[in-house]
């Protein structure tokens, strides 16, 4: 057993340790998803990080550098620029509102029928975004077992199901700090060690360290360093795509906002997300930069398994605390979306929907066996092994629909349910035709981002409706029987 | 939709006690964001 390995269980172990301390610690407290509403300002930034920090910011960007250079660095800030966003524009609102999901946000911005769509929509994005990290997270296993990219991934995704199911949310959002400690101390520790140990071995660098090192080895070995260091080295599209992908997907994106919504105060709602964001920042550049170090030391040649490549190659202390880092940032964020998904499929769907007169055992009961459904479904899903940065936009282009339909019903007074739905269908099932040709490859045709494409066509269809169509002011006695009832009972 | 939302703030939410960012409680956790905020800058800054 190699020393990152072990240094990975003992990780792993200390982590559901820290889980069973927590959950000991925290019994009086029946719901700490929004934790009595009674968050601090500095859980919360830290937790919101170490949620959004997962498979994409990691193994997704070191994937994308491998082949297409640093120009990846715009995936984080657009995503800080996406946090931020929703720190000072929506946060407040969701946390005045005291909701516990975005489709209950929007039942209340609208009606019964497009929460009953942002519910589906939610759904889906979250089941598919469950399997591309557990991609991601098979990916790391397999870099440092050498066990086949396939079994790894279902064996991970099998894993990280029972954990859940075991451990339950409850200590994975405890253990939210002692994750983002690993992945803020374990990864630019790495980063730095390659930087100014690992390049000047390179035969191709000249002794150099740092990026001088790195672009001497690129160049020397007939790879064009100026093309890949250039901010621009995906090209425009893809640097639009991200921005547009950060500011419509985050701040309607469930996991990641869901520690807002149990701030204190709205005034902590709001200024969290954006501590959260100066923390994601930087990611990329210390994934990107191992992914590329990955790449002219010749470690592999998947790109998926570049991240975990390099800091299986270097010592083996530093590369333990770094690939401990990059886990921590999995299983915050599988453990995290997988729950997200469980929980709206659950609550929302399944018992709000469809079993009304239900009570809360019933929900606690499905939403295990919906952890349980999804995560295997998911793993299974998994092995297909799909492009992870790629796949995750699809998931926040449609989420995007969600951003347009709680951005226009805050501030604009002809925002119409029926817009509002229909904006969330076309979204969705144009998504899907997009991402998977259905029935033509319209990327080749129109030449667009899927998140411009999915933000132009619910745009469209939202303003045309809501132009078009008379709105009627929602009244309480209109209040589904949820609500009252929540209201009612003080929950 | 709801103009009165950031109106109703004042009516409910603003109230001194319960407004207030940065508590004894949050300590720990700046302690933890600001290890994790310099590290990452400090190895950025000498690791290029």
């Amino acid at each position: 057993m190699s020393i990152q390995f072990t240094i990975l269980i003992i990780y792993f172990v200390f982590i559901i340790f820290l889980g069973i301390l927590a959950v000991r610690k925290v019994k009086a407290s029946e719901d700490l998803l929004v934790a009595g509403r009674n968050l601090g300002l500095m859980y919360v930034s830290v937790s919101i990080a170490a949620e959004y920090m997962g498979g994409l910011g990691t193994i997704g960007t070191a994937e994308v550098a491998f082949s297409q250079g640093m120009g990846v660095i715009w995936y984080h800030i657009a995503s800080s620029f996406g946090l931020i966003l929703f720190g000072f524009a929506f946060a407040h609102y969701y946390r005045k509102y005291n909701v516990i999901t975005v489709p209950e946000f929007l039942y209340y911005l609208y009606d019964i029928k497009t929460w009953k769509a942002a519910s589906v929509l939610n759904v889906v994005g979250y089941w598919f975004f469950t399997i591309i990290q557990m991609t991601a997270l098979g990916a790391l296993v397999t870099s440092v077992t050498g066990l086949d990219l396939k079994l790894s991934v279902l064996i991970c995704g099998i894993a990280m199901t029972i954990y859940l199911l075991a451990a339950g949310m409850w200590s994975v959002a405890f253990t939210s700090v002692a994750f983002m400690l690993t992945i803020g101390t374990g990864i630019p520790i790495a980063f730095w060690w390659v930087m100014q140990k690992e390049i000047p071995l390179l035969a191709a660098s000249a002794g150099l360290s740092g990026y001088a090192g790195l672009a001497t080895a690129l160049n020397g070995i007939g790879i064009d360093a100026t093309a890949l260091f250039s901010p621009f080295s995906l090209g425009g599209n893809a640097v639009l795509g991200y921005f547009l992908g950060g500011i419509l997907g985050i701040p309607a994106a469930q996991a990641t906002i869901n520690y807002s919504f149990g701030a204190k105060n709205w005034k902590i709602a709001r200024l969290a997300p954006v501590l959260a964001a100066i923390l994601i920042l930087p990611l990329s550049i210390w994934t990107g930069s191992m992914g590329l170090f990955a790449r002219v030391a010749g470690l592999t040649e998947n790109p998926k398994l570049a991240l975990g490549a390099t800091l299986m190659s270097i010592h083996p202390i530093i590369g333990g605390i770094g690939i401990a880092g990059v886990f921590a940032a999995l299983i915050s964020t599988v453990a995290g979306i997988l729950f997200g998904c469980a929980s709206i499929m659950a609550k929302d769907i399944w018992q709000r929907w469809l079993h009304p007169d239900t009570d809360d055992q019933y929900v606690a009961r499905w939403t295990r066996i919906w952890i349980l459904i999804i995560g295997i479904s998911s793993s299974f899903g998994a092995m297909t092994l799909p492009k992870i940065l790629n796949q995750a936009f699809f998931v926040y282009s449609i989420r995007g629909a969600l951003m347009i339909c709680v951005a226009f019903g805050i501030w604009w007074k002809r925002a119409h349910p029926d817009a509002a739905f229909w904006a969330l269908v076309v979204a969705l099932v144009g998504g899907i035709m997009y991402q998977f040709n259905i029935p033509i490859n319209f990327e080749a045709i129109f030449k667009l981002h899927i998140s411009v494409w999915c933000a132009i066509l619910s745009l469209i269809i939202f303003v045309f409706i809501s132009l078009r169509t008379k709105w009627t002011t929602q009244t309480s006695s209109e209040l589904p029987p949820f609500v009252k009832y929540e209201r009612e009972s003080g929950e | 939709m709801d103009n009165n939302i950031l109106e109703e703030f004042s009516i409910d939410d603003n109230k001194r006690d319960r407004m207030i960012i940065f508590d004894e409680t949050d300590k720990p956790f700046l302690l933890f964001y600001l290890i994790i905020f310099i590290l990452g800058i400090i190895l950025t800054l000498i690791a290029i």
